[in-house]
């Protein structure tokens, strides 16, 4: 019963190859190895505090710039297809307009001379198209708040994730963490992501989807030996649920948060709760 | 006098019998002068048709040629087979005027190129088989510690999410969207139906 509920998660993740990874983690004796394991280090049935944590990421809005080897590579293969490809009706009027212009210099003047100047020649069309392209200006990619370094608008590092992380002020110390909210019984653990995400982002529901009913990750902390007896809890885990923001997001929050990317991350997270987050976050040069 | 007008009745019988008249008694002309028309049958009266006759008549016409349009436009509508389907005759005439005459200059190079470009996909694909693992340990982790938990909770994080399915993302752009940016009406073929 065991390995066929392991079998239906190991289904639902599916990998981008096509590879399941049932293969790999269906492995009912290490896992069950790794349950009673828990259960024997501590007291019998250590208590754990259930928190939700929300990992809401705007996802890259522009594609990041080519790598050399990328750009070698498409310039190859343009050169290389133009090469093979016929010419196009524009290319042909250009060739005939060469030789107009050939003949042109051998012959007299007087005759066509009207003619050519009401021809509107191929690289006259050319340069008409070029002109309006150089006239319209694209979206620039580096954006205002880049360079201020702005960390609580979302409009910067476009080709990149943002994470929207906030401050907690515990015992006079200022943490940077995801929001979380504490379980409430009765309600599912992605429904208690969903209500730490209301308290802290101001955007409406239709503008965040969460993905999916499972979480994505999970972090431990173990309380002291002295806060434990007060608690009755042997510490808490926080289990983080993804969400992706659809829209734009200029004030999102009245607390204090920020939207930081995989760099800065490092510098505002705890190493231990930063390395729970890495591991389900996806790679990023 | 007698010979004057018998002189007068010669002329006029003699040129009355050049043209094309009708007498009984030459004496005694009557100087009608024959037409073609004149000749003719005379008109037969003409019998006024049943209005609904000529009606069914002409929806008869009509019907008969819509029918025919009906068949040509099937003809249309069927796509030929794709072993039928060439270029256009004009594009395959001009085919010698259309070739290029560059050729491929340091195949080397390309050949270094593709070398340097297999090894950097081959690294690529490693690394993105490494994190898909490590994102989906991680997931397999929290559920197991989720499970140690609550059961309960457990079954309802396994749940299949129904919402999420079918999965639609917008990819980035190669340029950020213009705010602001006045998009213009292009241009469209009214295809309103008109009912008689």
């Amino acid at each position: 019963m065991f390995s066929f509920r392991f079998r239906a998660i190991a289904n639902l993740l599916t990998l981008k190859n096509g590879v399941s990874l049932s293969n790999v983690y269906q492995n009912p004796q290490s896992s069950s190895r790794m349950l009673y394991g828990s259960l024997s280090t501590t007291n019998p049935s250590p208590k754990w505090e259930l928190l939700s944590a929300i990992c809401l990421e705007r996802t890259p809005i522009i594609m990041p710039p080519m790598a050399k080897i990328e750009e070698e590579m498409a310039d190859m293969f343009q050169k290389l297809d133009t090469m093979k490809s016929l010419k196009s009706d524009h290319e042909l009027k250009q060739d005939e307009d060469k030789k107009v212009i050939a003949s042109l210099a051998g012959e007299n003047q007087d005759e066509s001379n009207t003619d050519v100047a009401t021809r509107q020649t191929a690289q006259d069309f050319e340069d008409a198209c070029n002109e309006e392209l150089s006239k319209f200006k694209p979206g620039s990619k580096i954006t205002a708040e880049d360079l201020n370094g702005d960390l609580k608008s979302t409009n910067r590092k476009l080709d990149k994730h943002l994470v929207f992380v906030v401050q907690e002020k515990k015992e006079g110390k200022k943490i940077w963490k995801l929001p979380h909210a504490q379980w409430i019984s009765g309600e599912t653990l992605r429904e208690t992501a969903e209500r730490a995400l209301k308290e802290h982002v101001k955007t409406p529901d239709t503008s965040v989807r969460v993905l999916g009913n499972a979480p994505w990750g999970v972090h431990t902390i173990k309380y002291p030996s002295s806060i434990r007896e007060k608690v009755g809890f042997t510490g808490a885990k926080i289990f983080f649920f993804k969400a992706q923001l659809l829209s734009a997001c200029t004030t999102c929050s009245d607390t204090e948060h920020h939207w930081l990317g995989r760099n800065e991350l490092t510098e505002y997270l705890d190493p231990q709760y930063l390395r729970s987050v890495q591991k389900f976050l996806i790679d990023e040069d | 006098m007698n010979s004057l007008i018998r002189k007068m009745s010669m002329v006029i019988t003699e040129s009355l019998m050049s043209q094309r008249t009708i007498c009984t008694n030459i004496r005694f002309p009557t100087f009608l002068q024959v037409s073609s028309p004149l000749l003719a049958e005379p008109m037969k009266k003409k019998k006024k048709m049943d209005p609904q006759i000529i009606k069914a008549r002409e929806e008869r016409k009509r019907k008969r040629i819509e029918k025919s349009i009906k068949k040509l436009e099937k003809n249309t509508k069927q796509l030929k087979p794709i072993e039928e389907i060439d270029w256009p005759i004009s594009l395959q005439k001009q085919k010698l005027l259309r070739e290029r005459t560059e050729t491929i200059s340091q195949p080397q190079q390309g050949q270094d190129i593709l070398k340097a470009w297999r090894s950097y996909k081959y690294q690529q694909s490693l690394q993105e088989t490494k994190m898909i693992d490590r994102i989906s340990s991680s997931q397999l982790q929290a559920l197991e510690q989720l499970r140690a938990i609550s059961e309960d909770l457990y079954i309802k994080a396994i749940q299949m999410d129904d919402l999420l399915l079918p999965f639609t993302a917008a990819g980035p752009s190669s340029t950020p969207p213009i705010i602001g940016y006045d998009v213009l009406d292009g241009e469209y073929i009214d295809e309103t139906p008109k009912w008689k």
